[in-house]
């Protein structure tokens, strides 16, 4: 095989793709060149991760091509998409924990390593030489036998692109790499994407973390809107022109004078799990937004839910403002007097197979219950679904469509209007944004901000600095379940928050 | 709207499929229509299907009980030895509950506490009910009902069987529970997605245990409709094939397997139409391996039906 032959150039060319409710790729053209590092930035809901499952057969397109090496492929499925040796590194790891580094490399083509030709026994020994081949490729010392599961997540990273290099890939989508991943272990991985580059592999790099971008890629393309907004070479592009590129022009976030006062409505002191979090204690004050942020895994969705009692606590106490006074109270009863807007909403936030109406008036039920044999007055319950469909602007032909039926944006007000509904001094808000389009971030962001300057109070759990600086009067940073730093609106800069979140590591 | 507007769809097609089998049968099945035969099939739709009521609460939450045909001879035996001791009525009823919700209780806090499968729990307890149910009768039929509790049951009220009429009333009940009140919304949130309905405050360990208590309490009932219809308690009176009907009512009902579907006039529509089955495949001499073989594909096919809709 000539080395030519090996060279993947891959083309997308005027890909349309449209879900209910939101255009997610507009007419979208991109090629990637063999040896060459694309880096693939925007927003959450810019249409990055739709592109890439097209390009890894998860999704089909409404319309338009993909070419490789200039000729017409059709990927349907997974497998089609791994003929055409394109391999998806996945930013959540993805791999059978209880097996073998090797088994786990050699997943799709174990049928090949047969000790004898008609036989089913694996030939163990040749599938380690393979295995050690391509990680040391990658030169990463893992013994292929031990369990993956027993591995830390940058060396199961690195497990993952072995088993990409493996499976044949040649063009390689790397989608967030290093959103788990410790400094040291990020600067491994961009060396061996140098390497593979230098190979003459074709990469995409998708990530929302600019330096990255720049530190690691040739070229930049830019999506907005599920469109091109715009690309360059990655010494003609700033980071401040990149983040001009980001934004989309039409909506734009109004910033609310915040409204902080003196009194506290939630204290929480020392307080510790099992692993997370370690002796957190802050105040929340009538009014303010206040930001938890870390990197993944740093413990804030821990914290929150070992505030609300969701999780076992060894220490602490939690007080909280009942009339004038902050009086301590049982974890367990506060969820009664707060909204807890949860991360992934499909896992605990809505009932999909139900009608909005009933998911709005699902955690405030006594409301509209008569007191002896709280019997519902399901009237009234549709007319609040109906309240809550209006003020939020959810994209429904009515209160009464099934929730699963409608867009991520629209189901998460879905969810907000499920605790607005329940009118609680205190909201908390675990990735409110997360997972929704831009038109809808926007929306909720001016909510939060809405809610807070007529006196709620909020806690925010974002991982997008731009939300975090947006939103926030104060924020807490976490590291390992630790709070590490204490910053105001004016300390929030960017450069700052990053620094903090990782801490000495 | 549109959900209670699907739910009644289907409780129309299970009762045009009733007049039109209905009609076939009294036409090509001797001694189909007769007021024997139909009271016959009342009386034992009454009793299996105020079973499959408790077990619609249970299967709402997306659990399940297959332990309600033994764990009510357990209670019958207990309550009808205890009537045929002493005569007292009361007291025996109240017996026979009693160890049907100490049954119930077993289920739920191996099920909401020690977080053990529905499935395999309530195999558990109908095998011990089984056993206790055998060694405390040793194996004989117990006999000495009461008069005046037979004579109340078997009597007629407006030319309707009494069992017939606990069997409404009790469907009333359920109903009203199950749709308008907060304790059925809760029931439906958990077998929905429980992790949703514990954020949305609703206790659903508390909750699902009072599902597993209610519906051993429509065995409890179910074992003194059945004691005074037999005239006896007996060991076999709760056999296997008892739960595939009483399972096979509520999936044919619309109860969806899954949890968080499912209404309680459709599950006794099922029961009726499960009990009308049963009698027209006694009546036409099917021996007993035939009519357990259809069953069960009736079962299968309620499934099938069920899953073919989700998607």
């Amino acid at each position: 095989m000539s080395i030519e032959e090996n060279l993947k150039l891959i083309e997308i060319k005027n890909i349309h793709k449209q879900f209910p409710g939101v255009y997610a790729l507009n007419d979208v053209s991109i090629t990637a060149y063999p040896g060459e590092v694309l880096g693939l930035v925007g927003v959450n809901g810019a249409g990055k991760s739709t592109l890439m499952n097209i390009l890894g057969g998860i999704l089909r397109p409404d319309s338009g091509h993909i070419l490789i090496d200039g000729k017409p492929v059709e990927i349907n499925s997974p497998r089609d998409s791994e003929k055409n040796s394109i391999a998806f590194i996945q930013q959540e790891i993805q791999f059978f924990f209880n097996m073998t580094v090797y088994e786990n490399v050699f997943l799709m083509n174990l049928q090949d390593y047969r000790k004898y030709k008609y036989l089913p026994l694996l030939d163990k020994k040749e599938l380690c030489k393979k295995t050690n081949e391509y990680l040391n490729m990658l030169g990463c010392k893992v013994d292929p036998n031990l369990k993956v599961g027993a591995l830390h997540i940058g060396e199961q990273q690195m497990v993952q692109i072995a088993r990409a290099l493996a499976q044949g890939g040649k063009i390689l989508l790397f989608d967030e790499p290093t959103s788990s991943l410790s400094l040291k272990e990020k600067e491994k991985l961009f060396e061996v994407i140098k390497n593979l580059k230098e190979k003459g592999d074709t990469i995409i790099f998708i990530s929302h973390y600019l330096d990255e971008v720049q530190n690691i890629c040739d070229r930049v393309v830019v999506m907005c809107d599920g469109k091109v907004s715009g690309e360059g070479l990655i010494s003609d592009m700033s980071k401040e022109r990149i983040t001009s590129y980001m934004i989309p022009k039409e909506i734009k976030f109004k910033g609310v004078k915040s409204k902080v006062s003196e009194e506290v409505v939630l204290e929480v002191e020392n307080l510790s799990g099992f692993k997370k979090p370690k002796n957190v204690t802050f105040k929340l004050h009538k009014g303010e937004v206040l930001g938890l942020w870390g990197l993944l895994g740093s413990g804030r969705t821990e914290t929150i839910r070992t505030i609300l009692g969701f999780d076992e606590a060894i220490s602490g106490k939690v007080f909280f403002k009942e009339g004038n006074t902050l009086k301590e109270i049982k974890r367990k009863n506060l969820l009664k007097a707060c909204g807890y807007i949860t991360e992934d909403r499909h896992f605990n936030g809505l009932f999909l197979a139900m009608e909005i109406w009933k998911n709005i008036t699902s955690s405030n039920l006594k409301k509209f219950a008569s007191k002896f044999l709280s019997v519902l007055n399901t009237k009234q319950e549709k007319e609040e679904g109906l309240i809550y469909v209006k003020r939020l602007k959810v994209a429904a032909s009515s209160q009464f469509s099934l929730t699963g039926q409608l867009s991520g944006g629209n189901q998460q007000k879905v969810v907000i209007g499920k605790w607005l509904s329940k009118e609680t001094n205190i909201l908390l808000l675990d990735e409110p944004t997360k997972g929704v389009d831009v038109g809808a971030k926007i929306e909720i962001q001016n909510l939060i901000r809405k809610l807070a300057s007529d006196g709620t109070s909020c806690i925010v759990v974002s991982s997008e600095v731009e939300e975090i600086q947006h939103l926030c009067d104060n924020v807490i940073v976490m590291n390992e379940g630790n709070v590490v730093a204490y910053l105001s609106a004016e300390e929030m800069t960017t450069q700052r928050l990053i620094k903090e979140c990782l801490g000495k590591g | 709207m549109n959900i209670s507007k699907k739910i009644s769809k289907q409780n129309l097609f299970i009762f045009i499929s009733f007049a039109l089998l209905f009609i076939v049968l009294s036409l090509f099945v001797p001694y189909f229509l007769t007021s024997y035969n139909i009271f016959n099939i009342i009386i034992r739709a009454s009793i299996y299907g105020t079973m499959a009521l408790g077990l619609t609460f249970v299967m709402i939450t997306g659990g399940i009980d297959i332990s309600l045909p033994t764990v009510m001879t357990a209670g019958t035996v207990v309550g009808v030895m205890h009537m045929a001791k002493t005569g007292n009525a009361l007291i025996g009823c109240l017996l026979v509950v009693l160890v049907c919700l100490i049954a119930g209780a077993i289920n739920a806090v191996s099920i909401t506490v020690l977080n053990m499968p529905p499935l395999i729990v309530t195999l558990a307890t109908q095998t011990v009910a089984i056993g206790f149910a055998v060694w405390y009768t040793n194996y004989l039929s117990i006999t000495g009902i009461p008069k005046g509790l037979l004579s109340f049951f078997r009597s007629y009220i407006f030319s309707i069987p009494v069992y017939a009429i606990i069997f409404l009333i009790i469907i009333v009940i359920f109903q009203f529970i199950l749709t308008k009140t907060i304790y059925g919304r809760w029931l439906y949130f958990i077998g929905q997605n429980i992790n949703t309905a514990k954020v949305s405050g609703v206790p659903t360990s508390l909750i699902i245990s009072t599902a597993y208590l209610i519906s051993a309490l429509t065995a409890a009932i179910a074992g003194i409709m059945l004691a005074t219809q037999i005239g006896s308690a007996q060991p076999a009176m709760g056999r296997v094939s008892m739960v595939l009907d009483i399972i096979s009512s509520v999936l044919i009902g619309g109860v969806s397997i899954n949890g968080g579907k499912g209404t309680i006039i459709g599950a006794a529509l099922g029961a009726v139409f499960i009990a009308l089955i049963s009698n027209v495949m006694n009546l036409i001499g099917l021996q007993f391996y035939t009519t357990l073989m259809i069953k069960g594909l009736i079962i299968i096919l309620a499934i099938a039906f069920d899953s073919v809709r989700k998607r």
